[in-house]
């Protein structure tokens, strides 16, 4: 059982970070001065500056604004999207269950290839298999993800014509972005696993399995591998969590309707309200995967619960 | 650094081939980065709209375009001679703002410890909680895109890891007898803090610091990718491949030879990163490297 005072904790440490984060969002928009000149066109009119500045509020004091901002973070109110005159949460949303859907595709691929592939790597060190594995992983890891797009759609969209290029609707307009989100998270728990499980293989407890005369598989699966599986939730969650929040260059790539696209075009748009609501929601989830997995963690590892956080 | 530590390097570099290559390709870089103006060919801003999408090995009245001509005729091969001063020197510039502050917050949280701690670590989940990309993109648009910003945008917001890394590795090291000698022989904190604990966080720092500068170099691309980082006409290799997005199909050279500036030098960046690790602080965790943009 999970002491309760490690979730308490946990929690309100939670709790914190997410007023913080409100924060942030609110004062990042406010770094350039004057947000409202921001969100209209070079060459609108003072009447229209003035107006749109009394419509947000911006014409309050600071404190009064924060205050309100607050007021309505809290009842879910995130304020309206300029461009599409509708309430700025439920077009983020909209776009959340296509972002979930790739980075959870992204995820399963990452740990399916990822896993067998370290414990391989780390059974067979310096074996030509090896080898192979860290090049591809450490390539997998220097190459930015766009590019990666630019060279999966020329391939398998352009020159072979298999997948479509950009979009989204089927399981086949999943696959290219699947891949190149995917090649990059396998590549760090592939390193990753390798690395824990060299570790683990050299510990006494390994040893006396091996004695006790127990099959090699036996040792490898029931007592090495178990071992090294923590960190691994750890690296999973957090792929998982960036993936969720900052898939901003890859949705772009492949056109994928997700959250991360809308805060890019929002962006363009100058519609600030929609890209605070969509920054703090990705931010709010980013949290609470981390939560999740910190839990998770102390309840597989009772050494977690009486620690002060994750090693 | 000592002597000994120094021939030691010496020693594990001439074993490890990788880690030297990863050196001298970057020598290389950073030295074609200083000569971009003698090295390359063309002007890089120079645009001839009749020799525009030229194939690599052109041979113009200009003289020879070896790395072939983008959509308004300029030289590619000149534009990454261009855009590797650019890259450089927003990644080296960033480490360089984020190092010193993370390792700065970490000394001082962990030295204090309690509520100093308590409330710089919590700035620090706060931080984590943003993925980076998404930090970068809204400060970079609220700022306006340009240089000077990305610098400050990505050397503020990369001081995490160097703090946590300074901060654990000073939790061990505060307990230990050299701290209560110098303390019992009068020395204040800030003594205590730059001269004893300082010394002992610098070469794990230097590990993360290599890490964090291949992945700074990854995110100034995206940024520029997604339109959001150094702004034409100046050439950048994230520009150049958002560029080339839509010359995919007829024009392979625009994409191939600037994405390969990038994954050579971050590639290199990060065997040099393997190297150093293997060699100052084999404890050093993977954690070090960082997330990189997706």
């Amino acid at each position: 059982m999970v002491s309760w005072w490690y979730i308490g904790r946990r929690l309100a440490q939670t709790a914190v970070v997410l007023v913080g984060i409100t924060l942030v969002v609110f004062w990042v928009i406010r770094l350039s001065g004057d947000p409202v000149l921001l969100m209209l066109p070079a060459d609108a009119s003072q009447q229209d500056i003035q107006r749109l500045r009394e419509l947000l509020g911006f014409d309050q004091p600071v404190h009064i604004q924060l205050w309100r901002f607050m007021e309505r973070v809290a009842t879910g109110d995130f304020g309206t999207s300029l461009r599409f005159q509708e309430p700025a949460l439920a077009l983020v949303l909209d776009r959340l269950p296509s972002t979930v859907l790739l980075a959870f595709t992204a995820l399963s691929v990452a740990g399916v290839i990822g896993l067998p592939l370290g414990v391989l790597s780390a059974v067979r060190r310096n074996s030509v298999w090896d080898h192979a594995a860290m090049a591809v992983a450490l390539l997998g890891q220097s190459m930015p993800i766009f590019w990666t797009g630019i060279m999966l759609i020329t391939i398998f969209a352009v020159a072979l014509d298999l997948f479509p290029s950009s979009g989204s609707g089927t399981i086949r307009h999943l696959v290219l972005p699947t891949a190149a989100l995917g090649f990059l998270s396998t590549g760090r728990v592939t390193r990753l696993v390798r690395g824990r499980m060299i570790e683990v293989l050299g510990e006494d407890y390994v040893r006396t399995a091996r004695a006790k005369g127990l099959t090699e598989s036996c040792v490898l699966y029931r007592h090495a591998l178990r071992n090294c599986l923590l960190p691994v939730i750890t690296i999973l969650g957090l792929e998982l969590g960036s993936t969720l929040g900052g898939a901003v260059v890859t949705e772009t790539v492949f056109a994928w309707p997700g959250v991360g696209r809308l805060i890019v075009s929002a962006i363009f748009a100058r519609d600030y309200p929609l890209v605070q609501a969509a920054v703090l929601v990705v931010a709010v989830m980013f949290v609470v995967v981390n939560l999740v997995v910190d839990l998770l963690y102390a309840v597989i590892d009772p050494r977690v619960r009486f620690g002060s956080s994750r090693p | 650094m000592s002597t000994p530590a120094l021939r030691r390097m010496r020693v594990l570099l001439r074993q490890h081939r990788l880690g030297f290559l990863g050196i001298g390709i970057l020598l290389a870089e950073a030295s074609v980065a200083l000569l971009a103006p003698t090295l390359a060919p063309h002007a890089p801003l120079d645009q001839d709209t009749v020799w525009r999408l030229k194939p690599p090995l052109t041979v113009a009245g200009a003289g020879r375009f070896m790395l072939g001509t983008d959509q308004l005729g300029r030289d590619v091969l000149s534009r990454i001679l261009y855009g590797a001063r650019i890259s450089l020197l927003i990644g080296i510039a960033a480490v360089a703002i984020a190092a010193p502050l993370g390792v700065a917050v970490g000394l001082v949280a962990s030295y204090y410890g309690r509520a100093v701690d308590d409330l710089m670590m919590r700035v620090a989940d706060i931080q984590l909680a943003f993925p980076f990309i998404l930090l970068a993109v809204t400060v970079v648009a609220v700022l306006g895109p340009s240089v000077g910003h990305l610098i400050i945008v990505l050397g503020i917001s990369g001081w995490v890891p160097y703090a946590r890394l300074s901060r654990s590795e000073v939790f061990t090291l505060k307990e230990r007898e050299f701290i209560e000698a110098a303390r019992s022989l009068g020395a204040g904190d800030v003594r205590i803090i730059t001269r004893h604990l300082l010394p002992n966080v610098l070469t794990p720092v230097i590990v993360v610091g290599t890490f964090a500068l291949a992945n700074t170099i990854i995110v100034e691309s995206s940024l520029s990718f997604l339109g959001l980082g150094v702004q034409p006409p100046d050439p950048t290799w994230g520009s150049m491949l958002s560029d080339s997005r839509e010359y995919v199909t007829v024009a392979w050279w625009l994409w191939v030879f600037p994405g390969a500036a990038i994954l050579t030098t971050v590639l290199a960046i990060n065997v040099v990163g393997d190297w150093l690790r293997h060699v100052l602080d084999p404890r050093a965790v993977v954690a070090a490297e960082g997330s990189a943009p997706r």
